[in-house]
């Protein structure tokens, strides 16, 4: 280019100032802005001394020495008005970063106050706002009551800074599961070793994600950092029930729904009976809402109340099995009990005498007599119960006329009939103190299972009296055909359960207990009836097997759980996957199981500050 | 493949190799039940740490560190990187809170105005070598002011050679406008032909006014016009790059000051 650009002149880049002539597109001065800013072009030169006078120093660029030449005080001739240095594009450039940078620093000291009077969402602390489900927690202590380093000094969050937070046990401060809280599923595992023995509550979970954020949504992703088989979808990843899914192991109650539905509701053999509900049998043959209660069903459906449906038909098979306790001229398992004799003493004369001492202590004071006998099986306690309703006179006129070799005839002037208690002869043409039960869940002969399945009440028992004894009491209570009030025709998978467990109370006896806990897995039986509709019933996933034995695993004298079978069909994952599926219903891994194992809330939830 | 080419395709593969590699750890870390973001967030530290180091290496020129186009090359490389490391890092575009938004914002920004300003330097140093004319942006100032004194001094001649004051009144009264400082600013910057125009028209006008004597006197003052025109060009397209300087520099100091205070924040509060 021809224009002049004044190579000559040297360009001074890093000076922080122009020539303030520039601003207005004039040539600046050769001089240029001094170093502190100031104009350097007010003179052409500075001149100096030489010899007695002054010389001109001006520039050649600048057109050499001017003609005037210094003045005589030394001072240039050539003054003209100073400018006013403009900054250079660098300058303000670091000036306009500097404000940014002071602007940062500012919005971060003014709102990075941790008083709790401050609104958490204009401070330089939010990571984001907490979940709704939080949010009412964390009002009292704020940012604190997760994070314990909040209300620190500048000096503390330095240093923790430097240090590892543990979130989890802040989690757990409110939040409680299954020991070991940590550990995968907060289970531990027996079968095999997990690849790790302690998770982080954040390593599925994350907070401050906003009001609606759902902290429960766990990705299949998620699932498979530990369970390494791939799952992607439900149809062909998942691996298919175990067989005899789900009613693999009996339950407390013993039914038969095959005989039920098949045989007992339909065949004439039965629907002739007296006792027959007919109407239910007919529509509990085409049923299971007949017995179930569907309403309310959850995981489980539970069955209705005995007097709803059991009651229907067998409310007689219960109050005609009799409790023979004394016998006129024999033994009877309780009698036994009472004198200590055991089975092969009951032909022994000794024992045919202490049997009629036995009656002259009953003939002369019963009440006496019952408790000296309870005090010696040490059951004073429940004796109460176990004779609830029984009138001493009772006893006592039966026992005199035993005593006498008469029959004992109960009549109405007599006026000692008690509750089930029964005394003279009774179906066998035996002459026998007896109880009746009066109604289901009968609480004397409920009393006496009880009794005879209490182990530290038995053992107790078992310092005076021989175990052979007491054994046949029990097997007489809970025998299926002949025990009193045919409690263990139904009941005996749960009686029995109770005699081996060693767990004692802890297992259900009486009542259903329902399939075997799943800690891992969920089901709603509500949702799927819902969603199901009308048209498919009960008999869509749970389909009758009638080539099932159940009665087979009841009949071994030694039961083991792996050989029961239940009425039903095993359910395929087919059955589940044919809604289960990528663009019909969810087929992720937490709408059917469970991470976390007993979830619940510690007492700081629980219970409200003063 | 040229030198260029090359260092070109070394650094974009093995940026994009460190941000594989850095995808494919937070995952391991995740599939581990660790903290991914921490895998990401420290990643991403270093990368902005090495964007920062452009700015040190221009300071340090003397130092011989590569050639500056390298450096912006890495630059390039490393923010687009960055970018990517950040999507990987939140897991969404727009993070929840009031300081990560203001951070998230600031990145944002940073990377626009960085994506405008590689537009910027891909656009207006191949259309000024165009020019095939160089000056230093400080001293267009200077250069115009010399036209103008030619010009002045140019008409002077005119009306004491020609005794006619027709080329000295139209300088007066039109031509002296465009000369006095920059003009069509923005139009030099779409690349439009306004100044072109604007002489075209000016110097056309006043031709048919003028003796044969005059015309010579108005095609040198019209030579003057298209370099006048040439330097508006030189002063848009330098004002522009560095004037969007004002944007990234400030704006990336201030992301810089939120990113340590994250990673305080975070360290104190969470990890």
């Amino acid at each position: 280019m021809s224009v002049d650009q004044r190579p000559d002149r040297y360009e001074r880049p890093l000076s922080r100032h122009l020539c303030g002539r520039n601003i207005f597109w004039q040539k600046s001065c050769p001089q240029g802005p001094k170093a502190d800013g100031t104009c350097g072009g007010a003179v052409s030169c500075s001149p100096v001394k030489q010899g007695g006078g002054y010389k001109c120093t001006r520039s050649k660029s600048a057109g050499g020495p001017c003609s005037q030449g210094p003045l005589q005080d030394g001072g240039c001739a050539k003054n003209r008005p100073p400018c006013v240095p403009k900054l250079r594009i660098r300058s303000h450039r670091k000036r306009l970063s500097l404000l940014a940078l002071i602007v940062a620093l500012g919005m971060i000291g003014a709102f990075s106050n941790t008083s709790e009077h401050i609104n958490p969402s204009i401070s330089m602390l939010d990571a984001g706002h907490l979940s709704d489900i939080h949010t009412g927690f964390t009002q009292d202590e704020g940012c604190a009551s997760c994070h314990t380093n909040h209300n620190d000094s500048p000096f503390d969050w330095v240093k923790a800074a430097f240090s590892k937070n543990d979130m989890s046990s802040e989690c757990l401060d409110c939040h409680s599961f299954n020991e070991p809280e940590l550990a995968p599923h907060n289970f531990s595992f027996t079968s095999f070793t997990p690849e790790t023995d302690k998770t982080q509550c954040v390593s599925c979970h994350s907070e401050h994600k906003g009001k609606k954020a759902n902290l429960n949504v766990v990705t299949q992703s998620t699932c498979s950092n530990c369970h390494k088989v791939k799952f992607d979808n439900f149809v062909d990843d998942h691996p298919e029930f175990p067989p005899k899914y789900p009613s693999g192991t009996p339950d407390s109650i013993k039914f038969n729904h095959n005989q039920h539905i098949n045989d007992y509701f339909v065949e004439a053999k039965w629907q002739g009976k007296k006792s027959v509900d007919k109407e239910f049998s007919l529509f509990a043959s085409k049923n299971c809402t007949a017995c179930h209660e569907v309403e309310t069903a959850a995981r489980k459906v539970k069955a209705k109340p005995y007097a709803q449906i059991c009651g229907n038909c067998h409310q007689s098979q219960i109050t005609s099995r009799e409790f023979k306790i004394i016998a006129a001229e024999s033994f009877t398992p309780v009698s036994a009990l009472l004198l200590g004799i055991s089975e092969d003493d009951e032909d022994d004369e000794d024992a045919l005498d202490e049997h009629l001492e036995f009656l002259q202590i009953l003939a002369e004071n019963p009440d006496e007599a019952m408790l000296d006998f309870a005090d010696e099986l040490t059951i004073a306690e429940e004796l109460p119960m176990l004779v609830k309703g029984l009138n001493s006179i009772l006893v006592k006129k039966a026992a005199e006329n035993w005593l006498n070799e008469d029959e004992f005839i109960e009549n109405d002037d007599m006026n000692i009939k008690q509750y089930g208690w029964v005394a003279g002869g009774d179906d066998d043409g035996e002459q026998t103190l007896r109880y009746r039960a009066v109604e289901h869940a009968d609480p004397v002969i409920l009393s006496w299972i009880e009794l005879f399945l209490n182990e530290t009440k038995l053992t107790q028992m078992k310092e005076n009296i021989e175990p052979e004894i007491i054994e046949r009491v029990r097997d007489y209570l809970l025998d299926p055909q002949e025990g009193p009030g045919a409690c263990a025709k139904c009941h005996q998978p749960g009686l029995v359960d109770r005699i081996k467990s060693t767990e004692g109370i802890s297992q259900a006896t009486w009542n259903y207990r329902g399939q075997v806990e799943r800690h891992f897995s969920k089901y709603s039986h509500g949702i799927h009836i819902k969603f199901l509709g009308p048209k498919k019933n009960c008999q869509f996933c749970h389909q009758l097997d009638s080539d099932s034995d159940y009665e087979a695993y009841f009949d071994q004298e030694t039961r083991d759980a792996d050989d029961f079978l239940s009425n039903f069909r095993s359910i395929s994952k087919v059955k589940c996957a044919e809604c289960h599926q990528p663009e019909k219903a969810r087929d992720d891994c937490v709408i059917c199981h469970n991470y976390h194992l007993n979830p619940g809330y510690k007492e700081k939830v629980m219970v409200k500050k003063e | 493949m040229n030198r260029d080419n090359f260092i070109i395709f070394f650094i974009s593969s093995l940026l994009l190799f460190c941000y594989l590699a850095i995808w494919f750890y937070a995952d391991y870390v995740k599939s581990n039940l660790g903290d991914p973001s921490v895998v990401t967030g420290y990643s991403l530290f270093v990368v902005i740490l090495l964007l920062f180091a452009f700015n040190l290496r221009k300071r340090l020129s003397f130092v011989p560190l590569l050639a500056a186009k390298y450096w912006t090359i890495f630059h390039i490389a490393a923010g687009t990187t960055g970018l990517l490391i950040y999507w990987l890092h939140t897991g969404s575009i727009w993070p929840q809170g009031l300081y990560e938004q203001i951070l998230g914002l600031l990145f944002y920004m940073v990377s626009f105005s960085g994506i405008v300003g590689v537009l910027f330097q891909r656009l207006y140093p191949k259309r000024l070598n165009e020019t095939g004319s160089e000056i230093i942006y400080e001293r267009i100032p200077d250069v115009i002011a010399e036209i103008r004194e030619k010009n002045e001094a140019l008409i002077l001649l005119c009306t004491s050679e020609t005794e006619k004051n027709t080329l000295a009144r139209h300088y007066i009264e039109t031509l002296d406008w465009f000369f006095l400082q920059p003009r069509y600013f923005f139009n030099h910057l779409w690349g439009g032909r306004k100044g072109t125009s604007w002489i075209e028209h000016h110097f056309t006008l006043v031709r048919r006014y003028l003796s044969q004597s005059e015309t010579d006197y108005l095609d040198e003052l019209k030579s003057y016009a298209v370099k006048k025109n040439q330097i508006d060009f030189h002063y848009a397209a330098q004002s522009i790059l560095k004037y969007w300087l004002f944007v990234h520099i400030p704006l990336s100091l201030s992301m810089f000051t939120f990113v340590l205070w994250h990673l305080l924040i975070v360290n104190i509060y969470a990890i």
